[in-house]
């Protein structure tokens, strides 16, 4: 019963995927958006049953068939349904569904229409096996199919070259990640015999301590390298330092998908990732501290690029690496709790800021720059509260969903007794003030001040159409209750019910398990944070509300930092250069000497010539001349018996 | 009882070849358009009804008929049935073909039924004096059928060859036969291992007269070093003659090593084995190495040919049944894959004649994306690209060898299927990125596109469930 509900949510999308991607153009445009909008949406409809039915203690994890079986590995397709996965489906189908409606306004007139709803369809399909699996075999499948259609969305555009570039930029770098991640999975095949997660949880305990020998007297605790591994693909595709670069210039995709893809769901894959292995993680405190690090540079240093960003899209992909940065800080104190918490907060308020950004877009006819706008609050009403909730809700402001999830997070971090916690938690309050500014910088250069466009523009604002405020609206009933609702269950510990490791003895989520959403709520304007992020708002509110012109000043005056912030920490250039410079000229060595002249010259070669000899021989002795294959013939029988002669028990030498 | 049911498709390819020699004495008085049709449908009648006899074969007919001479068992059925189902095919890939070089008259389709006959008598042996005649059928047929076309000299020679060698081969063969007749006293294939266990191990001559009669099956099967004549008989022979010439004998003479190792020799097993690995050995060195330069495709065929037999021998040189089972399917495997191949040569024509060298494949690609296709079924098949059946052919030797404790021979046989994939992977460059520089066209062909076809696809088919073929051979080699 489960199973086929568990098969129904996930198949659906694929099938109206399928379906519209094979015969999109003869079912035209309007079948198309039902077809993908109905099947998502009754997806959605179905995982509320389901989150029903895993809030009354129903659970699922079993393997549905196995697809092959080869050197003795079985590789099964299966499905664990649990309280993590059961809100992970919940979330995706939600915010796939508001984005679907969404795009019936965005995409309207674009010719590639078609192809945006079966896109992301296909996108919803892989995204819930990947959240629905019970193996590492079918969480890759949905892991690499998220990736491949992120690629196509990026990239949708492709008669635009910088849309090309950055869908391959995409590609390439989660491809560094794939790396870690494939081999993790090998060394774990390795050292459990099984793709299964439940196999790794069993054993994980018993591995603690072994290490691997990797030659040169090198010994490595297993269970971190494989923690760490894991996480490389983790931080490829959720876009954490120093495999982060993709993601900004992924904005060049349609806005819908930034909302969907590089926002609410794909990108936090990998959060999702580390939380699902949570009982093998909490065994791996070295990995763990690896993420914590990564985690808390990510929350501060993506932030500081968002303040000097000028492209609307780029300060909020910003502030997603910083958020993620957010999460993963929480998964490495061991805070699963409160990652997958702010995963689900960040969701709604993050999707709902591309999506009002979006209708931002479409108003201004999709002039992206901030300092072309300004003012516009007083065209686009709908948007313009949305986007304040969006906000308030990014910054943490007490009592909109964000405050719940992240400053529970801060604060768990600081709890932690995890190597690094203490660097971390600094980092990460520091990050509130980062927020609050880059967040209410963009707010105030878009919404208020002086109205910046050209006349032509300006004739031609208004509000967006009701797809498209509908989805905004649908979005900010989250972003400002769901906290209120999920921080009990979740922080608490009573909605796990042991789905997640560590949420009942772990020190770091100690002070929640108490507290009720009120007490917590009251509790902010006893904390620094909340002050650090008022003073945030307030800076922003002095440099682009009543000072204009300080900003540039500031930047003035830190000129050599405001260069260092706008090329983001020269990561492209080194990428660039590694990628243009080093790479290629080790190649042209290996290639040189290593292919053409050892393997080539030697190895093929001279094996393709030794062949060629023997096959010219073989050839030479094909005379035509009967009497020599008569001879052969007769010499060979004469040969062989006087083998068996010699061989036999009782023959010449017997 | 006598009964008549034991060989009943024996009798029915009896009467076919009776009836088209009937219809040829009467050939002034018959019109000419009647027998066009007649002759063809009259020999495609006998097959199939040999063939349908052959699969309802009920399991109760079971045993050895006409005072030891012929023995009934699942083997003999599934192999009469793959000869007459081969025989059929063969028929329906030429006909077209031989009448188009006005060859298609009774002689032709009496002497393939004289040939599937022999086959048939030879798997059915239980008598080495029958297995003998088996064999004279079979090999006389086949000369005469190769220089069928009288005027060409190529096919003449070819002829020449192959009946001066086989002669010779024959000579060997009885003489083996007659020196073991000569040490146990009975003409039954059954009770000579009998027999020959009671000498003892140091029955010396036993030993040679078995090497006498592995020579003589040796050559048969075209396995090196008595492999000289296949790529010139497989060159000269007119193609529909090739085709016949590579699979149906392939079928007796694994029908012959079954027989003899598995009831009548098996005592010498151990020491047949490693000769059997010598001959296997080079067998996959001269056909896979010498197909490597060969130009014209009917060539490549013939050595690839010989490359095959090694991992046939390979299969029965482990001297157990999975071995023989593996040989047995491999057999199956490789008489479809090749019937493809020599299909299509003689569905497709270039320059309005045959298909001869590689490259005038070129351009296939695009002017017959079918039958190219078809084709490169055929060759990844045969160098043994999974899923095609030929992998699982392949593999199925090799585990075999792997299970019987000679990984050596297994890696050896592994590397020369390496080489052995560049020809046949030549092949299919040639055809999809070659340019043309002729329009390659189809000859008029019409029902047999359809068989054509299903045999193509049954090469990727069967590779999706390699259980289904292997199980029947299991079945037949167990029984």
């Amino acid at each position: 019963m489960m199973m086929g509900l568990v098969v129904t949510i996930v198949l659906l999308p694929l099938a109206a995927a399928v379906l519209t991607g094979l015969a999109g153009r003869a079912i035209g445009r309007r079948l198309t958006q039902a077809l993908t909008i109905g099947a998502v949406g009754l997806s959605w409809v179905l995982s509320l049953l389901l989150l029903e039915q895993v809030i009354g203690g129903a659970r699922l994890d079993r393997i549905l068939y196995t697809w092959m079986v080869s050197g003795g590995v079985r590789f099964p397709i299966g499905f664990l349904i649990d309280p993590l996965s059961a809100l992970m489906i919940s979330v995706v189908t939600f915010v796939s569904f508001a984005v679907h409606v969404y795009s019936i306004g965005y995409m309207r007139d674009d010719p590639g229409e078609i192809r945006f709803f079966s896109y992301i369809s296909l996108f919803t399909f892989a995204m819930l096996l990947l959240v629905t699996a019970n193996n590492f075999l079918q969480l890759f499948i949905g892991w690499e199919g998220v990736g491949l259609v992120s690629y196509l969305l990026i990239g949708f555009w492709f008669e635009k070259p910088s849309a090309s570039a950055a869908a391959l930029k995409a590609f390439l770098v989660n491809r560094v990640g794939d790396c870690g991640f494939v081999l993790g999975i090998a060394l774990l095949l390795h050292e459990t015999g099984s793709l299964n997660y439940s196999a790794l949880f069993a054993q994980a305990p018993t591995l603690v301590g072994q290490t691997l020998r990797l030659g040169f007297g090198l010994h490595l605790p297993v269970l971190d390298l494989i923690g760490i591994l894991l996480f490389v693909g983790a931080m490829a595709k959720s876009a954490q330092i120093p495999l982060h670069v993709w993601l900004p210039d992924s904005m060049e995709g349609p806005t819908p998908i930034s909302a969907l893809i590089h926002a609410a769901t794909m990108v936090t894959a990998g959060i999702f990732m580390v939380a699902r292995l949570s009982p093998f993680y909490v065994e791996a405190p070295g990995a763990l501290s690896v993420i914590l690090v990564i985690g808390s540079l990510s929350a501060l240093f993506m932030g500081l690029l968002g303040i000097v960003a000028t492209d609307i899209k780029r300060v909020i992909a910003y502030s997603t690496l910083s958020q993620l940065g957010y999460m993963t800080a929480a998964l490495g104190a061991s805070a699963f709790a409160a990652g997958i918490f702010h995963l689900v907060t960040h969701a709604f308020f993050k999707a709902l800021l591309f999506l009002a950004a979006g209708s931002v877009i479409l108003g201004m006819h999709h002039e992206q720059d901030m300092r072309k706008m300004g003012g516009l609050r007083r065209y686009m009403p709908i948007t313009y509260a949305t986007f304040l909730i969006g906000s308030l809700a990014l910054v943490a402001f007490p009592g909109f969903s964000g405050y719940f999830s992240k400053d529970a997070l801060i604060e768990a971090v600081g709890h932690s007794r995890i190597p690094g916690a203490g660097t971390a938690y600094l980092l990460l309050v520091l990050s509130v003030f980062v927020t609050a500014l880059y967040t209410f910088r963009m707010f105030f250069m878009v919404f208020h001040g002086e109205e910046r466009m050209d006349a032509k523009t300006r004739e031609h604002l208004h509000e967006s159409p009701w797809v498209v405020t509908l989805p905004l609206v649908l979005l900010a009933i989250p972003s400002l209750g769901v906290g209120w609702i999920l921080f009990h269950p979740l922080l608490g510990g009573g909605y796990w019910g042991g789905g997640l490791a560590n949420v009942a003895g772990n020190p770091a989520l100690a002070p929640f398990r108490k507290e009720s959403a009120w007490q917590f709520f009251l509790g902010a304007f006893t904390s620094p944070t909340f002050y650090l992020m008022l003073a945030g708002i307030g800076v922003a509110a002095y440099g682009y509300l009543l000072r204009p012109r300080w900003p540039a000043a500031v930047a003035d005056r830190l000129a050599s930092v405001y260069r260092i912030l706008l090329a983001g920490y020269g990561f492209d250039r080194l990428y660039l250069w590694f990628g243009t410079r080093v790479s290629p000229g080790m190649g042209r060595f290996l290639w040189r000497h290593g292919d053409e002249q050892a393997i080539d010259g030697l190895a093929v070669n001279g094996t393709a010539h030794g062949v060629g000899r023997i096959g010219s021989w073989v050839r030479r002795m094909q005379t035509g001349l009967l009497y020599q294959y008569a001879f052969t013939l007769v010499a060979a029988l004469v040969v062989l018996v006087f083998w068996a002669l010699v061989r036999s028990p009782g023959g010449i030498l017997g | 009882m006598m009964s008549f049911s034991a060989v009943a498709p024996e009798i029915w390819i009896a009467a076919g070849v009776l009836a088209v020699v009937g219809f040829e004495a009467l050939r002034s008085r018959l019109p000419g358009n009647f027998l066009k049709t007649a002759i063809p449908a009259t020999a495609l009648l006998a097959l199939a009804l040999a063939l349908i006899e052959a699969l309802f074969w009920n399991g109760a007919s079971q045993g050895v008929f006409y005072d030891g001479s012929l023995v009934i068992d699942a083997f003999s059925r599934l192999f009469v049935a793959a000869a007459c189902l081969g025989a059929l095919i063969i028929l329906f890939y030429s006909v077209t073909d031989m009448e188009r070089h006005g060859l298609g008259r009774g002689e032709y389709h009496a002497l393939v039924l004289t040939a599937t006959l022999g086959v048939v008598v030879i798997i059915t042996a239980a008598n080495l004096l029958v297995l003998y005649l088996g064999l004279e059928l079979l090999s006389l047929s086949l000369y005469t059928l190769i220089s069928i076309d009288r005027e060409r000299i190529p096919a003449a020679e070819a002829a020449m060859k192959y009946f001066f060698l086989g002669a010779i081969a024959s000579g060997v063969l009885l003489y083996g036969l007659s020196l073991l007749y000569g040490l146990s006293g009975t003409l039954s294939i059954a009770r000579l291992s009998v027999d020959l266990v009671a000498m003892g191990p140091g029955a010396l001559l036993a030993w040679v007269a078995a090497v006498f009669v592995l020579v003589a099956l040796a050559f048969k099967f075209g396995a090196a070093p008595f492999h000289m004549w296949v790529p010139d008989v497989y060159e000269g022979a007119p193609t529909p003659i090739t085709l016949f010439v590579a699979t149906l004998p392939e079928l007796a003479s694994i029908a012959l090593f079954v027989r003899l190792l598995s009831s009548g020799l098996s005592p010498l097993v151990r020491d047949w084995s490693g000769m059997l690995i010598g001959i296997a050995v080079l067998s996959l060195l001269v056909g896979n190495l010498g197909a490597l330069l060969q130009t014209n495709f009917k060539r490549l065929l013939a050595y690839s040919a010989i490359g095959h037999v090694g991992f046939i021998l390979l299969g029965i040189a482990t001297g157990t049944i999975r071995g023989e089972v593996a040989a047995v399917y491999y057999t199956l495997v490789y008489v479809l894959m090749t019937a493809v191949a020599f299909g299509l040569l003689l569905a497709l024509r270039a320059r309005g004649r045959e298909i001869e060298a590689i490259d005038d494949l070129a351009g296939l690609g695009q002017s017959q994306p079918w039958w190219s296709l078809l084709m490169l079924f055929a060759m990844f098949s045969l160098a043994g690209v999974p899923p095609f059946v030929g992998f699982w052919a392949k593999l199925a030797v090799l585990r075999a060898l792997l299970a019987a404790g000679f990984p050596v021979v297994a890696v050896f046989a592994v590397l020369m299927a390496v080489v052995g994939a560049f020809y046949y992977l030549r092949v299919v460059k040639v055809m999809y990125f070659d340019r043309a520089d002729h329009p390659l066209v189809r000859g008029n062909f019409s029902l047999p596109e359809l068989v054509l076809s299903l045999n193509g696809l049954a090469l990727f088919i069967l590779g999706l469930v390699p259980n289904s073929l292997w199980g029947l051979c299991t079945w037949a080699i167990r029984r």
